[in-house]
């Protein structure tokens, strides 16, 4: 597997917003993303889709939650995308015993050069571009609740000061929804807090052939060379954020979500943060896709993901698939709009 | 998730009635005992059509169905017996019809979405493997009477379905884990150390529960306790199936290694050997073996229920399989609309005020009202007293009424039909599901039946076409697709339009029905007569004549016999005509009008004879002085022979009836063809020697009386064979019952005997009558305004004016037979009218009266002759059939009235044409160009949200790298780009671009459908991620 070049060939395009129009951006934007994803189909094998939807959420600054059973590549998955995009790496590993100091970094005494001692800022790994949180059901509420925290405002107060996250950020949070012995189900708020909620599932036996014999995979991990850096990330974040949405649009999203809300099975249907979060997603990926305009397209196909996590379904027990369902059911009814 | 294999399609078959179908056919058979009691033709067209219907009805499900076929159904792997599990069917029904398809899988009836895979849920309550699905389809059709099905036996991947898990765990063997086997838990946990979560039992500590579990998932969960060390269980597979899967699913709950041995007949891996454990290590593998264990089980005392069928067992034609039975407001807003078309039909025949008519109006509305209000919800008990009360009481009137036997035939005829019709409003607020509606229809049938038979004007056929589009409408909105979703409230927005060929297919079903009805028809013959059982007879009390026998006038005046000028109050009238007073004279015709005076039910057409006359004096002709008349009381009346009646033995009769229905006030005169031997008549009626009739009272408007009649069924052959009638009866010429009507009048002029004798034809009077009818029609002249005739009335026709009217023809051809010796008489009366094809019914208006030639042949009775009307010998007329007749008035209607035909049809499919035009010009505007065009690309997907979604669908279907998908995707990309980019500005150009490209796609989808390729069938299930 060939690496692709750098992506750094195309900055100086990516000069600071405002010169420029939207629309000479987004074919750069669409390349980076194009690139972005054909680094994670080189190592994940088989999640096309997932990879799309994780750069989406990388673009609309969003945070991403990886939900299936072990072993189907999770936290590869979040290596990958941290590698490819190129700014610094942080890894947390969620257990019970982790503390809140442990993710956001902690006041540490320092002995300076004139023998004494202070207490400084120690960062934590969340200090970082990408950051991979393994098995986040595992952490306690305390933990949970800090690193969410963070993660949103993108910024940590420790000891009265404030600091902030390095910029673009991305959490990628995995967990597994069927151990759920010894874990802290996420309430409501925690899980409304990701973009996106995948769940990549068993790849087809041909890429599992592809794992199994090493032409993608792990081994394929050290092969990546990071493509782009986090500054044209950052300006690619915010050129995203200009993508025309329509009032029709709008409308579609607004109706999308009262449909959730009155569907005869829901018991709490999506907030309007979630319609804020799928206006975003759409827009990356639109602009992923080379356009300045959201179409309705772009909102029904990332309905499910972005909105399955956020809604409570009554008389069900089972994380979110019976959510998802409900977005599905959500999408087929309310009419798209049209020219 | 399984995908379909195998698939075996099965046979279309009927195989139940639906609800309250046998209704119509119970009124089929009323209907038919009210053709046999009434002969009324539009009873047996009626009749006919309903077959069709029947027919039609029977059908619609197997015409829905024949292309209706299941595609794929999608399933589930691992199922617990008794547990809804849910699988998807998806057919290729496209037919845009609002028919819903029910199917049905392992006895759960669901109704499939149109268009669309469906969802069904089901239970397996048989724990085994099934690697096939018996699948049944089945549908009513519009109409809803018979259900057919289909059943598909679909192969799938095998679905495990497992026994409840149920304990105590199996006695199983325990041994530690082998130190060098595979187990990566050799140091397992210790017992007592917590090791997961579990539902909570009851009876447990309080304890043991783990809150957090509990919170999130709604239900108790209990901390699972390690109970001993890890060790391998070896476990039995020849045990009970929920024993088995408890025990594997406990083992491996608590850690252990689990491994099975034991022989299965079907081993899901192949290729293993008995002996061998096999080790079990997901929870998934529990259910597997414990399914295969049931699977075992059962095959060993039962055949193996490989495949899942319900309806072998529960098979029964005539269980209705509905389970919707609610009635559509449509539906019943539509058989409030038959209820009163056949009851107003029925008001009319019995002749009822606006205000009934009205009264029903409000009636029935009210009752379907109340219907519709009350139908989801418990009707309050109020109610049924108010019905059972008004029952009651109407059924009081009628028993206070009827209390003398007079009184009883009053109820029969007045509040007895008011009673049923009271019913009928009432049966009306009773209806609450389909059954009662389907009951209600067919009791309108009934009501349209009674009143086809009773009615005699000539709008019958219409009123029967409107009830029968109200009731077939109202039957064929029954089944409509279900209102809402499954959920009730929650319901689903239409996306776009859909086309729809409902109104195209509507025609082509009422055209086939036609053509079906009218061909069915052709093989009916006209009935020919009511029973004499059901004879309708009424007259009025009002107007009696005391004297017995006496004759009078429409007017009432009574005639006296001898006076020499006619009434001429009673020529005023409709009913007047000098042939109906005792003299008639030959000069006077009087000024008959074109109004209809009475309405005649007969098979076919004859003379409605009236009077007789025998004494001719040149001039006048005159009723014979009535010496000893019989007068006998009704209503049935025996008429006994009249001289000349009686034919001779082993001559052919058949009986004839017909029912008089007097429109105008008509004299007293009793009319009948042939010989007539009964009258049922509501009075007494005098029996002259003549062989008149007359009544004791006048026959005033709404009279109704029924005459049976002996037709010899004469032929040209059988009149021809009696020979010269002037030597068979010169030996009996001075016989005083005989000479009267053999004796000329002394005025009769030299040169009338002569030509009588030249026309004369040898050895047969049949052909000397029509000899002299053939001259009289070559040398005289019909004219009603003839000159008054000078001395001998006849000798003036014949020879001097040559003009004249059927009275002078008639008696010149009378005093012609006379002269030879042939015993002929003069009778007037009316003449047959013209017939309503429809209800069978001759209409005679007043300017039918007339007068014709009777001749005595001794073999076969008095045989009518007439040179002007054409009425065919009683043998010679065939019988025409319901359907020749029903299509004749047809055409005839077409043809007399054709500019108001193709007017009325230009209206009707102009005001569709119209409809259609104006919905596609607001659509037009409401959508916009680019609007119509995403309408157009977006019925090629029917399950697809958004465009991008269509081009993905026929991409998937052409091939990614096809033009057609290529085409597609540019059409999408271009509507999206017009829909939500605010700097694109469409021009024209572009929109015609995207048009073309849109029109090749869619002659690609056209092919492939016509290759019979599933394009568009499934849905976008792939472009639902990203």
């Amino acid at each position: 597997m060939q690496s692709p070049p750098p992506f750094t060939a195309l900055s100086p395009a990516l000069t600071p917003p405002g010169d420029h129009t939207s629309a000479s951006l987004t074919p750069h934007t669409r390349e980076l993303s194009t690139r972005l994803v054909a680094s994670i189909d080189a190592v994940v094998a088989g999640h096309h889709d997932v990879a799309e939807i994780a750069v989406a959420t990388l673009l609309a600054c969003g945070n991403l939650l990886i939900e299936d059973i072990p072993g189907v590549g999770k936290t590869l998955l979040a290596q990958v995308i941290a590698r490819a995009v190129g700014g610094s790496f942080g890894r947390i590993q969620g257990t019970p015993d982790l503390l809140p100091g442990d993710v956001t970094g902690s006041m540490m005494p320092f002995h300076d050069a004139n023998g004494g001692t202070r207490l400084t800022f120690q960062p934590g790994p969340i200090f970082a571009n990408v950051v991979v949180f393994d098995e986040l059901n595992r952490a306690t509420p305390r933990t949970l609740s800090a690193l969410l925290e963070a993660a949103e405002e993108a910024t940590v107060t420790v000891g009265g000061n404030t600091h902030a996250l390095p910029s673009p950020f991305m959490l990628i949070a995995t967990q597994n929804p069927i151990e759920i012995a010894g874990t802290y189900g996420l309430g409501e708020g925690s899980l409304d807090r990701f973009a996106a909620v995948v769940t990549p599932g068993r790849a087809a036996p041909e890429f599992e052939l592809d794992v199994l014999t090493g032409r993608r995979g792990r081994s394929m991990l050290s092969a990546i060379e990071p493509i782009t850096t986090p500054e044209i990330i950052a300006a690619a974040q915010h050129e995203v954020q200009r993508v025309n949405v329509s009032d029709a649009i709008g409308t579609y999203v607004v109706n999308l979500l009262i449909a959730t809300r009155s569907h005869p099975h829901a018991r709490l249907g999506a907030s309007t943060r979630a319609g804020v979060s799928l206006i975003s997603l759409a827009r990356a990926r639109a602009a992923m896709r080379g356009r300045n305009y959201v179409v309705a397209d772009d909102i029904a196909s990332l309905a499910v993901t972005s909105l399955g996590h956020r809604v409570l379904v009554a008389n069900n027990s089972s994380a979110t698939t019976a959510g998802c369902e409900l977005v599905a059911e959500c999408v087929a009814a309310v009419p798209a709009p049209t020219a | 998730m399984n995908v379909v294999g195998h698939r075996v399609r099965h046979g279309l078959r009927p195989f139940a009635l639906s609800k309250g179908a046998l209704a119509p056919i119970v009124a089929w058979l009323v209907a038919l005992a009210i053709v046999r009691l009434t002969g009324a033709a539009a009873v047996a067209l009626l009749l006919v059509a309903s077959i069709v219907g029947f027919i039609a009805s029977a059908m619609a499900g197997w015409w829905r169905l024949r292309s209706v076929d299941v595609v794929a159904i999608a399933t589930p792997g691992l199922v617990t017996a008794g547990d809804n599990i849910v699988i998807t069917v998806d057919h290729n029904d496209r037919s845009g019809s609002h028919v819903p398809i029910w199917v049905d899988v392992l006895g759960t009836r669901d109704a499939l979405d149109l268009g669309t895979p469906n969802a069904i849920e089901v239970t397996i309550r048989e724990p085994g493997v099934y690697d096939h699905f018996e699948l049944t389809v089945s549908t009513p059709g519009a109409p809803a009477l018979v259900w057919w099905h289909r059943r598909f036996s679909i192969a799938i991947d095998p679905i495990y379905v497992a026994p409840r898990a149920a304990g105590p765990v199996l006695p199983v063997d325990k041994a530690p884990t082998p130190a060098s086997g595979s187990s990566l838990r050799s140091a397992g946990p210790r017992a007592g150390e917590v090791d997961g979560a579990r539902p909570w039992r009851p009876g447990e500590n309080q304890q043991s529960i783990h809150w957090p579990s509990t919170m999130r998932s709604s239900e108790i969960i209990a901390h699972d306790h390690q109970t001993s060390a890890a060790s391998q269980w070896t476990v039995p597979l020849n045990a009970a199936p929920e024993r088995l899967r408890y025990t594997i699913e406990e083992g491996l709950r608590r850690g252990h290694e689990i491994a099975l041995i034991g022989a299965l007949d079907t081993a899901p891996h192949e290729g293993l050997d008995d002996s061998e454990p096999i080790p079990v290590r997901q929870p998934g593998d529990a259910v597997r073996w414990s399914a295969l264990a049931a699977q075992r089980q059962n095959s060993g005392d039962a055949p193996l229920p490989r495949g899942l069928s319900v309806w072998k067992r529960q098979l029964s034609i005539g269980r209705s399989p509905e389970i919707v039975h609610r009635v559509g407001t449509l539906s019943r807003v539509l058989t409030s609309v038959a209820a009163i078309i056949a009851i107003w039909m029925l008001q009319g025949a019995l002749q009822a005020s606006s205000s009934a008519r009205g009264l029903t109006f409000i009636g029935v509305t009210i009752a379907g009202a109340a219907s519709l209000y009350y139908a989801d919800g418990k009707r309050p008990l109020w109610t049924r007293i108010v019905v059972v009360a008004l029952a009651i009481a109407a059924l009081g009137r009628i028993t206070v009424q009827s209390s003398g036997i007079g009184g009883l035939l009053e109820a029969l005829r007045g509040p007895m039909p008011d009673f049923l019709i009271l019913l009928v409003i009432l049966h009306g607020a009773e209806i609450d599901d389909r059954r009662t509606n389907r009951v209600h229809i067919a009791i309108t049938g009934i009501i349209t039946a009674y009143a086809a038979g009773l009615r005699i004007d000539g709008a019958v056929g219409w009123w029967m076409l409107a009830w029968g589009i109200a009731a077939i409408a109202a039957l064929c909105t029954t089944e409509t697709r279900l209102p809402s979703h499954k959920n009730g409230r929650w319901e689903s927005a239409p996306v776009g339009e859909r086309p729809s060929r409902r109104a195209p297919r509507v025609a082509a079903w009422s055209a086939a029905g036609l053509v079906g009805t009218i061909a069915l028809a052709a093989f009916v013959p006209v009935p020919d007569g009511p029973a004499s059982l059901g004879l309708p007879a009424l007259s009025n009390d009002n107007a009696i004549i005391n004297q017995d026998g006496a004759l009078v006038g429409p007017d009432g005046n009574p005639a006296s016999p001898n006076s020499r000028s006619p009434s001429r109050g009673a020529l005023g009238q409709a009913g007047g005509y000098t042939g109906f007073s005792n003299t008639l004279d030959t000069s006077v015709r009087g000024g008959l009008g074109e109004e209809i005076v009475m309405r005649v039910r007969a098979p076919e057409p004859a003379f409605w004879r009236g009077q007789t006359f025998a004494d001719f004096d040149g001039r006048f002709w005159r009723v014979s002085e009535d010496v000893d008349p019989l007068t006998l009381k009704g209503p049935t009346i025996p008429v006994p022979p009249t001289i000349g009646d009686l034919p001779a033995r082993g001559t052919p009769t058949e009986e004839f009836v017909q029912t008089y229905n007097a429109v105008a006030d008509l004299p007293n005169v009793i009319f009948g063809a042939g010989r007539i031997e009964t009258v049922i008549f509501d009075g007494n009626v005098t029996i002259r020697t003549d062989g008149a009739l007359r009544a004791d009272r006048t026959l005033t408007a709404g009279t109704v009386y029924s005459v049976v009649s002996q037709r010899v069924e004469v032929t040209a052959e059988t009149l021809r064979a009696q020979r010269d009638l002037g030597e068979r009866f010169a030996p009996f010429v001075n016989r005083s019952d005989i000479a009267p009507f053999v004796a000329i009048p002394d005025s009769t002029t030299q040169r009338t005997l002569d030509l009588a004798n030249d026309l004369s034809v040898e050895e047969s009077t049949y052909d000397t009558v029509l000899a002299y009818q053939n001259w009289l029609s070559q040398n005289t002249e019909y004219d009603l305004n003839s000159p008054v005739p000078r001395g001998d009335a006849v000798d003036d026709f014949l020879f001097e004016s040559q003009r004249g009217f059927c009275e002078q023809i008639a008696s010149s051809l009378v005093v012609m037979l006379r002269s030879q010796g042939v015993p002929a008489r003069l009778a007037t009366g009316y003449v047959p009218g013209t017939r309503d094809r429809i209800s069978g019914v001759f209409e005679v208006q007043a300017s039918d009266a007339h007068a014709w030639v009777e001749v005595w042949f001794p073999d076969t009775g008095w045989e009518s002759f007439d040179p002007t009307a054409e009425v065919p010998l009683a043998g010679d007329a065939d019988r025409s059939t319901v359907g020749a007749e029903a299509a004749g008035a047809l055409l005839d209607g077409v043809l007399a009235h054709p500019l108001e035909t193709a007017g009325a049809l230009a209206l009707v499919f102009g005001g569709l044409g119209t409809a259609r035009l104006l919905i596609a010009l607001r659509r037009r505007r409401s959508r916009g160009p680019w609007g119509l065009l995403h309408d157009r690309f977006m019925a090629l997907a029917i399950a697809a949200v958004t465009a991008p979604q269509v081009a993905l669908e026929l991409s998937n279907v052409f091939g990614r790298e096809s033009s057609a998908s290529a085409a597609a995707h540019a059409v999408a990309d271009e509507l999206d780009r017009v829909a939500f980019d605010p700097t694109h500005l469409p021009a024209e150009s572009d929109r015609r671009r995207v048009a073309a490209l849109l029109s090749r796609v869619e002659r690609e989808v056209k092919a492939a459908h016509d290759r019979g390729e599933p394009v568009g069938a499934t849905g976008s299930a792939t472009s639902s991620s990203m």
